[in-house]
Protein backbone atom coordinates (compact mmCIF):
# COMPACT_ATOMS: atom_id res chain seq x y z
CA UNK A 1 0.00 0.00 0.00
CA UNK A 2 2.73 2.49 0.94
CA UNK A 3 4.37 1.83 -2.45
CA UNK A 4 1.12 2.69 -4.24
CA UNK A 5 0.74 5.86 -2.20
CA UNK A 6 4.32 6.87 -2.96
CA UNK A 7 3.65 6.32 -6.69
CA UNK A 8 0.67 8.70 -6.43
CA UNK A 9 2.83 11.18 -4.50
CA UNK A 10 5.32 11.12 -7.38
CA UNK A 11 2.49 11.41 -9.94
CA UNK A 12 1.34 14.73 -8.48
CA UNK A 13 4.95 15.94 -8.10
CA UNK A 14 4.43 15.77 -4.35
CA UNK A 15 7.93 16.87 -3.31
CA UNK A 16 7.54 20.13 -5.22
CA UNK A 17 4.07 20.65 -3.72
CA UNK A 18 5.37 20.04 -0.18
CA UNK A 19 8.17 22.58 -0.62
CA UNK A 20 5.78 25.14 -2.10
CA UNK A 21 3.41 24.72 0.87
CA UNK A 22 6.23 24.91 3.44
CA UNK A 23 7.78 28.02 1.88
CA UNK A 24 4.35 29.67 1.50
CA UNK A 25 3.58 28.99 5.18
CA UNK A 26 6.93 30.36 6.38
CA UNK A 27 6.55 33.47 4.21
CA UNK A 28 2.94 33.95 5.37
CA UNK A 29 4.01 33.66 9.03
CA UNK A 30 6.90 36.11 8.60
CA UNK A 31 4.72 38.63 6.74
CA UNK A 32 1.92 38.36 9.28
CA UNK A 33 4.34 38.92 12.15
CA UNK A 34 5.84 41.90 10.31
CA UNK A 35 2.43 43.37 9.42
CA UNK A 36 -0.01 42.71 12.28
CA UNK A 37 -3.54 44.12 12.29
CA UNK A 38 -2.42 46.81 14.70
CA UNK A 39 -0.26 48.37 11.97
CA UNK A 40 -2.40 51.04 10.37
CA UNK A 41 -2.85 50.61 6.65
CA UNK A 42 -6.29 51.69 5.49
CA UNK A 43 -9.62 51.30 7.24
CA UNK A 44 -12.66 49.82 5.54
CA UNK A 45 -16.25 50.06 6.78
CA UNK A 46 -18.97 47.42 6.43
CA UNK A 47 -22.75 47.94 6.05
CA UNK A 48 -23.23 48.11 9.82
CA UNK A 49 -20.71 50.93 10.08
CA UNK A 50 -18.05 48.79 11.78
CA UNK A 51 -14.47 49.39 10.70
CA UNK A 52 -11.65 46.99 9.99
CA UNK A 53 -8.03 47.17 8.90
CA UNK A 54 -7.37 46.50 5.21
CA UNK A 55 -4.20 44.62 6.11
CA UNK A 56 -6.31 42.05 7.98
CA UNK A 57 -8.48 41.61 4.91
CA UNK A 58 -5.37 40.93 2.83
CA UNK A 59 -4.23 38.16 5.18
CA UNK A 60 -7.73 36.68 5.47
CA UNK A 61 -7.72 36.40 1.68
CA UNK A 62 -4.62 34.24 2.02
CA UNK A 63 -6.31 32.10 4.65
CA UNK A 64 -9.40 31.73 2.44
CA UNK A 65 -7.13 30.95 -0.50
CA UNK A 66 -5.77 27.87 1.28
CA UNK A 67 -9.19 26.34 1.86
CA UNK A 68 -10.34 27.21 -1.66
CA UNK A 69 -7.15 25.75 -3.11
CA UNK A 70 -7.62 22.69 -0.86
CA UNK A 71 -10.98 21.86 -2.42
CA UNK A 72 -9.54 22.36 -5.89
CA UNK A 73 -6.32 20.38 -5.22
CA UNK A 74 -8.20 17.44 -3.68
CA UNK A 75 -10.28 17.13 -6.83
CA UNK A 76 -7.56 17.83 -9.37
CA UNK A 77 -4.74 15.80 -7.83
CA UNK A 78 -6.98 12.97 -6.66
CA UNK A 79 -8.07 12.37 -10.25
CA UNK A 80 -4.62 13.11 -11.68
CA UNK A 81 -3.27 9.96 -10.01
CA UNK A 82 -5.77 7.84 -11.97
CA UNK A 83 -4.97 9.67 -15.22
CA UNK A 84 -1.26 9.12 -14.52
CA UNK A 85 -1.82 5.34 -14.26
CA UNK A 86 -3.96 5.38 -17.40
CA UNK A 87 -1.47 7.44 -19.42
CA UNK A 88 1.53 5.34 -18.40
CA UNK A 89 -0.42 2.07 -18.75
CA UNK A 90 0.49 1.21 -15.16
CA UNK A 91 -2.58 -0.82 -14.27
CA UNK A 92 -1.43 -3.84 -16.26
CA UNK A 93 1.97 -3.67 -14.59
CA UNK A 94 0.44 -3.14 -11.14
CA UNK A 95 -1.78 -6.21 -11.57
CA UNK A 96 1.38 -8.35 -11.74
CA UNK A 97 2.48 -7.12 -8.31
CA UNK A 98 1.53 -8.94 -5.09
CA UNK A 99 -1.54 -6.93 -4.01
CA UNK A 100 -5.17 -7.30 -4.95
CA UNK A 101 -7.31 -4.95 -7.04
CA UNK A 102 -9.17 -3.71 -3.98
CA UNK A 103 -5.88 -2.42 -2.55
CA UNK A 104 -5.36 -0.38 -5.71
CA UNK A 105 -8.82 1.21 -5.35
CA UNK A 106 -8.24 1.76 -1.60
CA UNK A 107 -4.95 3.55 -2.34
CA UNK A 108 -6.80 6.13 -4.46
CA UNK A 109 -9.34 6.79 -1.70
CA UNK A 110 -6.66 6.96 1.01
CA UNK A 111 -4.51 9.31 -1.07
CA UNK A 112 -7.44 11.68 -1.60
CA UNK A 113 -8.23 11.43 2.13
CA UNK A 114 -4.62 12.34 2.98
CA UNK A 115 -4.88 15.39 0.67
CA UNK A 116 -8.04 16.47 2.51
CA UNK A 117 -6.31 16.08 5.92
CA UNK A 118 -3.24 18.00 4.73
CA UNK A 119 -5.29 20.92 3.44
CA UNK A 120 -7.62 21.15 6.43
CA UNK A 121 -4.53 21.10 8.69
CA UNK A 122 -2.78 23.70 6.59
CA UNK A 123 -5.87 25.90 6.67
CA UNK A 124 -6.08 25.62 10.49
CA UNK A 125 -2.41 26.58 10.67
CA UNK A 126 -2.91 29.68 8.51
CA UNK A 127 -6.06 30.56 10.46
CA UNK A 128 -4.12 30.48 13.75
CA UNK A 129 -1.30 32.59 12.26
CA UNK A 130 -3.75 35.11 10.77
CA UNK A 131 -5.98 35.57 13.84
CA UNK A 132 -3.06 35.80 16.31
CA UNK A 133 -2.18 39.21 14.86
CA UNK A 134 -5.67 40.43 14.09
CA UNK A 135 -6.50 44.06 14.79
CA UNK A 136 -9.75 45.32 16.22
CA UNK A 137 -12.88 45.52 14.06
CA UNK A 138 -15.30 43.33 12.16
CA UNK A 139 -12.65 41.28 10.31
CA UNK A 140 -12.28 38.78 13.18
CA UNK A 141 -15.94 37.81 12.70
CA UNK A 142 -15.25 37.33 8.99
CA UNK A 143 -12.39 34.97 9.79
CA UNK A 144 -14.63 32.93 12.12
CA UNK A 145 -17.25 32.77 9.37
CA UNK A 146 -14.71 31.43 6.87
CA UNK A 147 -13.60 28.88 9.45
CA UNK A 148 -17.16 27.63 9.99
CA UNK A 149 -17.35 26.96 6.24
CA UNK A 150 -13.98 25.20 6.01
CA UNK A 151 -15.10 21.75 7.22
CA UNK A 152 -18.31 21.66 5.10
CA UNK A 153 -16.26 22.86 2.11
CA UNK A 154 -13.66 20.09 2.43
CA UNK A 155 -16.48 17.60 3.18
CA UNK A 156 -18.16 18.66 -0.06
CA UNK A 157 -14.89 18.19 -1.95
CA UNK A 158 -14.65 14.66 -0.52
CA UNK A 159 -18.29 13.92 -1.43
CA UNK A 160 -17.65 15.05 -5.02
CA UNK A 161 -14.63 12.75 -5.07
CA UNK A 162 -16.83 9.93 -3.74
CA UNK A 163 -18.73 10.23 -7.04
CA UNK A 164 -15.83 11.03 -9.37
CA UNK A 165 -13.33 8.41 -8.16
CA UNK A 166 -15.52 5.39 -9.03
CA UNK A 167 -16.42 7.00 -12.35
CA UNK A 168 -12.75 7.59 -13.28
CA UNK A 169 -11.67 4.15 -12.07
CA UNK A 170 -14.34 2.26 -13.95
CA UNK A 171 -15.01 4.31 -17.09
CA UNK A 172 -11.63 5.97 -17.53
CA UNK A 173 -10.83 9.66 -17.87
CA UNK A 174 -12.51 10.54 -21.18
CA UNK A 175 -15.81 8.75 -20.67
CA UNK A 176 -16.25 9.96 -17.07
CA UNK A 177 -15.41 13.53 -18.03
CA UNK A 178 -18.09 13.30 -20.70
CA UNK A 179 -20.64 11.86 -18.25
CA UNK A 180 -19.85 14.46 -15.56
CA UNK A 181 -20.03 17.36 -18.01
CA UNK A 182 -23.33 15.98 -19.39
CA UNK A 183 -24.83 15.79 -15.89
CA UNK A 184 -23.68 19.32 -15.03
CA UNK A 185 -25.06 20.62 -18.35
CA UNK A 186 -28.39 18.85 -17.77
CA UNK A 187 -28.72 20.42 -14.32
CA UNK A 188 -27.75 23.84 -15.69
CA UNK A 189 -30.31 23.53 -18.50
CA UNK A 190 -32.99 22.42 -16.03
CA UNK A 191 -32.30 25.42 -13.76
CA UNK A 192 -32.21 27.81 -16.72
CA UNK A 193 -35.46 26.32 -18.08
CA UNK A 194 -37.15 26.76 -14.74
CA UNK A 195 -35.95 30.36 -14.46
CA UNK A 196 -37.24 31.12 -17.97
CA UNK A 197 -40.53 29.22 -18.06
CA UNK A 198 -41.23 28.05 -14.48
CA UNK A 199 -43.50 29.52 -11.85
CA UNK A 200 -41.15 31.87 -9.97
CA UNK A 201 -43.87 32.94 -7.55
CA UNK A 202 -43.09 29.70 -5.64
CA UNK A 203 -39.79 31.28 -4.59
CA UNK A 204 -41.59 34.37 -3.32
CA UNK A 205 -43.94 32.22 -1.22
CA UNK A 206 -41.06 30.74 0.77
CA UNK A 207 -41.42 31.97 4.33
CA UNK A 208 -37.88 32.49 5.56
CA UNK A 209 -39.07 33.36 9.04
CA UNK A 210 -40.85 30.02 9.22
CA UNK A 211 -37.64 28.25 8.15
CA UNK A 212 -35.59 30.13 10.76
CA UNK A 213 -38.18 29.29 13.43
CA UNK A 214 -38.07 25.65 12.40
CA UNK A 215 -34.27 25.67 12.60
CA UNK A 216 -34.51 27.30 16.03
CA UNK A 217 -36.96 24.68 17.27
CA UNK A 218 -34.74 21.89 15.97
CA UNK A 219 -31.46 23.44 17.15
CA UNK A 220 -30.44 20.22 18.92
CA UNK A 221 -30.87 18.14 15.79
CA UNK A 222 -29.11 20.72 13.64
CA UNK A 223 -26.14 20.90 16.04
CA UNK A 224 -25.99 17.12 16.12
CA UNK A 225 -26.03 17.09 12.33
CA UNK A 226 -23.24 19.65 12.09
CA UNK A 227 -21.13 17.67 14.58
CA UNK A 228 -21.82 14.41 12.81
CA UNK A 229 -21.44 15.80 9.28
CA UNK A 230 -17.72 14.92 9.01
CA UNK A 231 -18.57 11.40 10.21
CA UNK A 232 -21.46 11.17 7.72
CA UNK A 233 -19.11 12.34 4.96
CA UNK A 234 -16.57 9.71 5.94
CA UNK A 235 -19.33 7.06 6.01
CA UNK A 236 -20.47 7.98 2.49
CA UNK A 237 -16.85 8.13 1.31
CA UNK A 238 -16.27 4.61 2.67
CA UNK A 239 -19.49 3.39 1.04
CA UNK A 240 -18.28 4.84 -2.25
CA UNK A 241 -15.00 2.92 -1.81
CA UNK A 242 -16.86 -0.35 -1.23
CA UNK A 243 -18.98 0.15 -4.36
CA UNK A 244 -15.98 1.28 -6.44
CA UNK A 245 -13.88 -1.69 -5.28
CA UNK A 246 -16.64 -4.15 -6.17
CA UNK A 247 -17.24 -2.64 -9.61
CA UNK A 248 -13.52 -2.27 -10.34
CA UNK A 249 -12.77 -5.91 -9.47
CA UNK A 250 -15.70 -7.05 -11.66
CA UNK A 251 -14.51 -4.85 -14.55
CA UNK A 252 -10.89 -6.02 -14.33
CA UNK A 253 -11.95 -9.68 -14.09
CA UNK A 254 -14.11 -9.14 -17.19
CA UNK A 255 -11.18 -7.50 -19.04
CA UNK A 256 -8.85 -10.37 -18.03
CA UNK B 1 29.20 8.80 29.28
CA UNK B 2 30.08 10.96 26.21
CA UNK B 3 32.26 8.14 24.92
CA UNK B 4 29.37 5.68 25.31
CA UNK B 5 27.03 8.00 23.40
CA UNK B 6 29.62 8.43 20.64
CA UNK B 7 29.96 4.66 20.31
CA UNK B 8 26.24 3.97 20.25
CA UNK B 9 24.59 4.95 16.97
CA UNK B 10 21.06 5.12 18.41
CA UNK B 11 22.18 7.24 21.38
CA UNK B 12 23.91 9.65 19.01
CA UNK B 13 20.81 9.91 16.83
CA UNK B 14 18.59 10.42 19.87
CA UNK B 15 20.86 13.18 21.11
CA UNK B 16 20.69 14.95 17.74
CA UNK B 17 16.90 14.63 17.80
CA UNK B 18 16.60 16.04 21.32
CA UNK B 19 18.92 18.94 20.57
CA UNK B 20 16.89 19.83 17.49
CA UNK B 21 13.52 19.32 19.15
CA UNK B 22 14.35 21.38 22.25
CA UNK B 23 16.41 23.95 20.33
CA UNK B 24 13.82 24.68 17.64
CA UNK B 25 10.91 24.77 20.09
CA UNK B 26 12.67 27.05 22.57
CA UNK B 27 13.68 29.42 19.75
CA UNK B 28 10.03 29.44 18.63
CA UNK B 29 8.85 30.23 22.16
CA UNK B 30 11.42 33.03 22.37
CA UNK B 31 10.00 34.53 19.16
CA UNK B 32 6.29 33.85 19.71
CA UNK B 33 5.84 34.46 23.44
CA UNK B 34 4.87 38.08 24.11
CA UNK B 35 7.46 39.47 26.54
CA UNK B 36 6.35 39.66 30.16
CA UNK B 37 2.91 38.18 29.53
CA UNK B 38 1.38 35.23 31.35
CA UNK B 39 -0.61 32.45 29.66
CA UNK B 40 -3.91 33.67 31.12
CA UNK B 41 -3.08 37.25 30.13
CA UNK B 42 -2.88 36.30 26.46
CA UNK B 43 -5.82 36.18 24.07
CA UNK B 44 -6.93 32.68 23.00
CA UNK B 45 -5.69 33.51 19.47
CA UNK B 46 -2.20 34.31 20.80
CA UNK B 47 -2.26 31.12 22.90
CA UNK B 48 -3.04 29.08 19.75
CA UNK B 49 -0.16 30.82 17.96
CA UNK B 50 2.30 29.98 20.75
CA UNK B 51 1.16 26.34 20.75
CA UNK B 52 2.28 26.02 17.13
CA UNK B 53 5.53 25.08 18.89
CA UNK B 54 3.90 21.64 19.08
CA UNK B 55 4.96 21.12 15.46
CA UNK B 56 8.69 21.16 16.16
CA UNK B 57 9.14 17.60 17.52
CA UNK B 58 8.00 16.14 14.19
CA UNK B 59 10.09 18.70 12.27
CA UNK B 60 13.06 17.65 14.44
CA UNK B 61 12.26 14.01 13.62
CA UNK B 62 12.40 14.69 9.85
CA UNK B 63 15.59 16.77 10.19
CA UNK B 64 17.27 14.09 12.32
CA UNK B 65 16.52 11.40 9.73
CA UNK B 66 17.86 13.70 7.04
CA UNK B 67 21.07 14.42 8.99
CA UNK B 68 21.67 10.82 10.07
CA UNK B 69 20.61 9.40 6.67
CA UNK B 70 18.23 6.95 8.36
CA UNK B 71 15.74 7.12 5.50
CA UNK B 72 12.08 8.04 5.53
CA UNK B 73 10.27 4.70 5.38
CA UNK B 74 6.65 5.03 6.47
CA UNK B 75 6.07 1.55 7.89
CA UNK B 76 8.05 -1.32 9.37
CA UNK B 77 11.09 -1.53 11.62
CA UNK B 78 12.84 1.78 12.38
CA UNK B 79 10.27 3.59 10.26
CA UNK B 80 8.45 6.87 10.88
CA UNK B 81 5.39 4.74 11.84
CA UNK B 82 3.01 6.75 9.68
CA UNK B 83 1.19 3.78 8.17
CA UNK B 84 -2.34 2.81 9.13
CA UNK B 85 -3.43 -0.80 9.45
CA UNK B 86 -6.72 -2.14 10.82
CA UNK B 87 -5.67 -5.77 10.40
CA UNK B 88 -5.29 -8.14 13.39
CA UNK B 89 -7.91 -6.09 15.29
CA UNK B 90 -5.67 -3.01 15.32
CA UNK B 91 -8.76 -0.84 14.75
CA UNK B 92 -9.43 -1.31 18.48
CA UNK B 93 -6.54 1.06 19.28
CA UNK B 94 -8.02 3.79 17.07
CA UNK B 95 -11.38 3.42 18.80
CA UNK B 96 -9.69 3.35 22.19
CA UNK B 97 -7.74 6.50 21.30
CA UNK B 98 -10.94 8.37 20.49
CA UNK B 99 -12.98 7.20 23.49
CA UNK B 100 -10.52 6.69 26.34
CA UNK B 101 -9.88 10.43 26.98
CA UNK B 102 -13.65 10.94 27.37
CA UNK B 103 -13.73 8.22 30.01
CA UNK B 104 -10.80 9.45 32.12
CA UNK B 105 -11.67 13.15 31.68
CA UNK B 106 -15.18 12.53 33.00
CA UNK B 107 -13.71 10.58 35.92
CA UNK B 108 -11.11 13.30 36.53
CA UNK B 109 -13.81 15.98 36.63
CA UNK B 110 -15.87 13.86 39.01
CA UNK B 111 -12.92 13.61 41.38
CA UNK B 112 -12.28 17.35 41.03
CA UNK B 113 -15.89 17.99 42.07
CA UNK B 114 -15.58 15.61 45.01
CA UNK B 115 -12.44 17.27 46.37
CA UNK B 116 -13.34 20.85 45.39
CA UNK B 117 -17.12 21.01 45.76
CA UNK B 118 -16.97 24.84 45.68
CA UNK B 119 -16.12 24.59 41.97
CA UNK B 120 -19.57 23.15 41.21
CA UNK B 121 -21.61 25.62 39.21
CA UNK B 122 -24.96 24.19 38.00
CA UNK B 123 -25.13 26.74 35.18
CA UNK B 124 -21.49 27.09 34.15
CA UNK B 125 -22.37 25.77 30.67
CA UNK B 126 -24.13 29.10 30.08
CA UNK B 127 -20.80 30.88 30.64
CA UNK B 128 -19.35 28.53 28.02
CA UNK B 129 -22.15 29.62 25.67
CA UNK B 130 -23.75 26.18 25.53
CA UNK B 131 -27.43 25.33 25.81
CA UNK B 132 -28.28 22.65 28.43
CA UNK B 133 -29.74 20.39 25.74
CA UNK B 134 -26.40 20.51 23.89
CA UNK B 135 -24.33 19.38 26.88
CA UNK B 136 -24.49 15.64 26.06
CA UNK B 137 -23.03 16.51 22.65
CA UNK B 138 -19.99 18.21 24.17
CA UNK B 139 -17.75 15.09 24.26
CA UNK B 140 -18.71 14.02 20.71
CA UNK B 141 -18.02 17.55 19.52
CA UNK B 142 -14.62 17.51 21.25
CA UNK B 143 -13.76 14.12 19.75
CA UNK B 144 -14.72 15.13 16.19
CA UNK B 145 -13.13 18.60 16.45
CA UNK B 146 -10.04 17.11 18.10
CA UNK B 147 -9.51 14.59 15.32
CA UNK B 148 -10.08 17.13 12.52
CA UNK B 149 -7.72 19.63 14.15
CA UNK B 150 -5.13 17.05 15.13
CA UNK B 151 -2.21 18.69 13.32
CA UNK B 152 -0.71 19.98 16.60
CA UNK B 153 -0.95 16.57 18.23
CA UNK B 154 0.63 15.05 15.11
CA UNK B 155 3.48 17.53 15.55
CA UNK B 156 4.22 16.22 19.03
CA UNK B 157 3.44 12.51 18.62
CA UNK B 158 5.26 12.29 15.28
CA UNK B 159 8.39 13.23 17.24
CA UNK B 160 7.99 11.80 20.74
CA UNK B 161 6.27 8.53 19.89
CA UNK B 162 7.51 8.34 16.30
CA UNK B 163 11.21 8.76 17.09
CA UNK B 164 12.18 9.35 20.72
CA UNK B 165 10.39 6.41 22.39
CA UNK B 166 11.52 3.69 19.92
CA UNK B 167 15.11 4.93 20.31
CA UNK B 168 14.87 5.06 24.13
CA UNK B 169 13.40 1.54 24.22
CA UNK B 170 16.36 0.32 22.20
CA UNK B 171 18.78 1.87 24.69
CA UNK B 172 17.15 0.78 27.96
CA UNK B 173 14.36 -1.29 29.50
CA UNK B 174 10.77 -0.28 28.72
CA UNK B 175 10.10 0.94 32.28
CA UNK B 176 13.19 3.16 32.29
CA UNK B 177 12.37 4.45 28.79
CA UNK B 178 8.80 5.37 29.80
CA UNK B 179 10.08 7.19 32.86
CA UNK B 180 12.87 9.07 31.07
CA UNK B 181 10.68 9.76 28.02
CA UNK B 182 8.01 11.30 30.25
CA UNK B 183 10.54 13.50 32.03
CA UNK B 184 12.03 14.72 28.72
CA UNK B 185 8.56 15.43 27.37
CA UNK B 186 7.60 17.27 30.56
CA UNK B 187 10.77 19.38 30.51
CA UNK B 188 10.09 20.29 26.87
CA UNK B 189 6.90 22.03 28.12
CA UNK B 190 8.91 24.08 30.66
CA UNK B 191 8.89 27.46 28.83
CA UNK B 192 5.09 27.57 28.69
CA UNK B 193 4.72 26.07 32.18
CA UNK B 194 6.86 28.99 33.37
CA UNK B 195 4.32 31.49 32.01
CA UNK B 196 1.38 29.64 33.59
CA UNK B 197 0.17 27.12 30.99
CA UNK B 198 -1.85 24.30 32.65
CA UNK B 199 -1.15 25.29 36.27
CA UNK B 200 -1.28 29.10 36.35
CA UNK B 201 1.35 31.23 38.08
CA UNK B 202 -0.16 31.59 41.52
CA UNK B 203 0.97 28.46 43.37
CA UNK B 204 3.63 27.66 45.92
CA UNK B 205 6.93 26.67 44.35
CA UNK B 206 6.12 28.36 41.01
CA UNK B 207 7.38 27.44 38.41
CA UNK B 208 9.40 24.40 39.60
CA UNK B 209 6.43 22.55 41.09
CA UNK B 210 4.55 23.15 37.83
CA UNK B 211 7.40 21.70 35.78
CA UNK B 212 7.52 18.69 38.13
CA UNK B 213 3.74 18.25 37.85
CA UNK B 214 4.00 18.39 34.07
CA UNK B 215 6.70 15.71 34.12
CA UNK B 216 4.47 13.42 36.21
CA UNK B 217 1.52 14.02 33.86
CA UNK B 218 3.74 13.36 30.83
CA UNK B 219 5.03 10.10 32.32
CA UNK B 220 1.45 8.87 32.83
CA UNK B 221 0.24 10.05 29.42
CA UNK B 222 3.44 8.71 27.86
CA UNK B 223 2.61 5.18 29.06
CA UNK B 224 -0.80 5.37 27.38
CA UNK B 225 0.49 6.89 24.16
CA UNK B 226 3.51 4.58 23.84
CA UNK B 227 1.33 1.52 24.48
CA UNK B 228 -1.12 2.27 21.67
CA UNK B 229 1.70 3.30 19.33
CA UNK B 230 3.57 0.04 19.92
CA UNK B 231 0.47 -2.14 19.68
CA UNK B 232 -0.90 -0.48 16.54
CA UNK B 233 2.51 0.00 14.91
CA UNK B 234 1.49 3.55 14.04
CA UNK B 235 1.66 7.01 15.60
CA UNK B 236 -1.88 7.85 14.43
CA UNK B 237 -3.77 6.36 17.41
CA UNK B 238 -1.44 8.39 19.68
CA UNK B 239 -2.17 11.49 17.58
CA UNK B 240 -5.92 10.91 17.98
CA UNK B 241 -5.64 10.27 21.74
CA UNK B 242 -3.47 13.34 22.28
CA UNK B 243 -5.76 15.55 20.15
CA UNK B 244 -8.95 14.35 21.84
CA UNK B 245 -7.29 14.71 25.26
CA UNK B 246 -6.38 18.33 24.45
CA UNK B 247 -9.95 19.00 23.29
CA UNK B 248 -11.06 17.96 26.82
CA UNK B 249 -14.13 15.82 26.10
CA UNK B 250 -16.35 15.87 29.19
CA UNK B 251 -19.97 16.71 29.95
CA UNK B 252 -18.94 17.71 33.48
CA UNK B 253 -16.90 20.60 32.01
CA UNK B 254 -20.25 22.37 31.82
CA UNK B 255 -20.65 22.20 35.61
CA UNK B 256 -17.15 23.12 36.81
CA UNK B 257 -16.01 26.70 37.18
CA UNK B 258 -12.23 26.40 36.70
CA UNK B 259 -11.66 29.72 38.51
CA UNK B 260 -13.16 28.26 41.69
CA UNK B 261 -11.19 25.01 41.70
CA UNK B 262 -9.20 25.07 44.92
CA UNK B 263 -5.81 23.66 45.79
CA UNK B 264 -5.02 20.32 47.38
CA UNK B 265 -1.62 20.23 49.08
CA UNK B 266 -0.70 23.34 47.12
CA UNK B 267 -1.61 21.80 43.77
CA UNK B 268 -4.62 22.51 41.55
CA UNK B 269 -7.61 20.28 42.32
CA UNK B 270 -8.20 19.56 38.63
CA UNK B 271 -4.62 18.33 38.27
CA UNK B 272 -5.15 16.00 41.26
CA UNK B 273 -8.37 14.77 39.61
CA UNK B 274 -6.51 14.07 36.36
CA UNK B 275 -3.73 12.26 38.21
CA UNK B 276 -6.12 10.06 40.20
CA UNK B 277 -8.10 9.15 37.06
CA UNK B 278 -5.01 8.38 34.98
CA UNK B 279 -3.26 6.14 37.52
CA UNK B 280 -5.74 3.21 37.26
CA UNK B 281 -5.68 3.46 33.44
CA UNK B 282 -1.88 3.34 33.46
CA UNK B 283 -1.84 0.38 35.88
CA UNK B 284 -4.24 -1.57 33.64
CA UNK B 285 -2.09 -0.78 30.59
CA UNK B 286 1.13 -1.84 32.28
CA UNK B 287 -0.53 -5.12 33.32
CA UNK B 288 -1.83 -5.65 29.77
CA UNK B 289 1.65 -4.99 28.42
CA UNK B 290 3.24 -7.46 30.81
CA UNK B 291 0.54 -10.01 29.99
CA UNK B 292 1.09 -9.65 26.23
CA UNK B 293 4.88 -9.94 26.73
CA UNK B 294 4.42 -13.27 28.48
CA UNK B 295 2.02 -14.49 25.79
Amino acid sequence: MSGLLYKDFVAIKGKRLVWILIIATVVYTALRMAFPGTVYMDMVTNDSGETGNLIDILFITGEFGVIWMGGWVINLFGLKTIQFDEKNKLRGYLSSLPFDKKTYVASKYIFTGILAYVFISLYLLWHVICTAFMGEGFIAGLSTLIMSFSIPFISLALLIMAVELPAFLIMGKDKSNMVIISIVMLVAIAVLGYLLFGDLSVLEKINYEKILNWLDAHAFGMTLLSILSPMITLGLYYLSYRIAAKLYVRKEDWDD
Amino acid sequence: MIKRIKENKDAKRLLIYLLLSFGLTFVWFAIALPKGQTWDGMSSEKQSFVTLGMLFPVIAHVLTRWITKEGFSMTGKDSMMLGISFQKKKWIYYLLAALLPWLYMEFANLITLLICSEAYDPEYYLVMGIDKKMLPLLPINSIVAGIIGSIGAFGEEGGWRGYMMPKLMKLMSREKALLLGGIIWGLWHAPITCIGHNFGTDYPGFPYVGILNMCVLCILMGVLLTFITEKSGSVWPAVILHAVNNASPSILNGYINPDKVGRILGTSGSWVGMLVSLIPVVVVILLLWRHSDKA
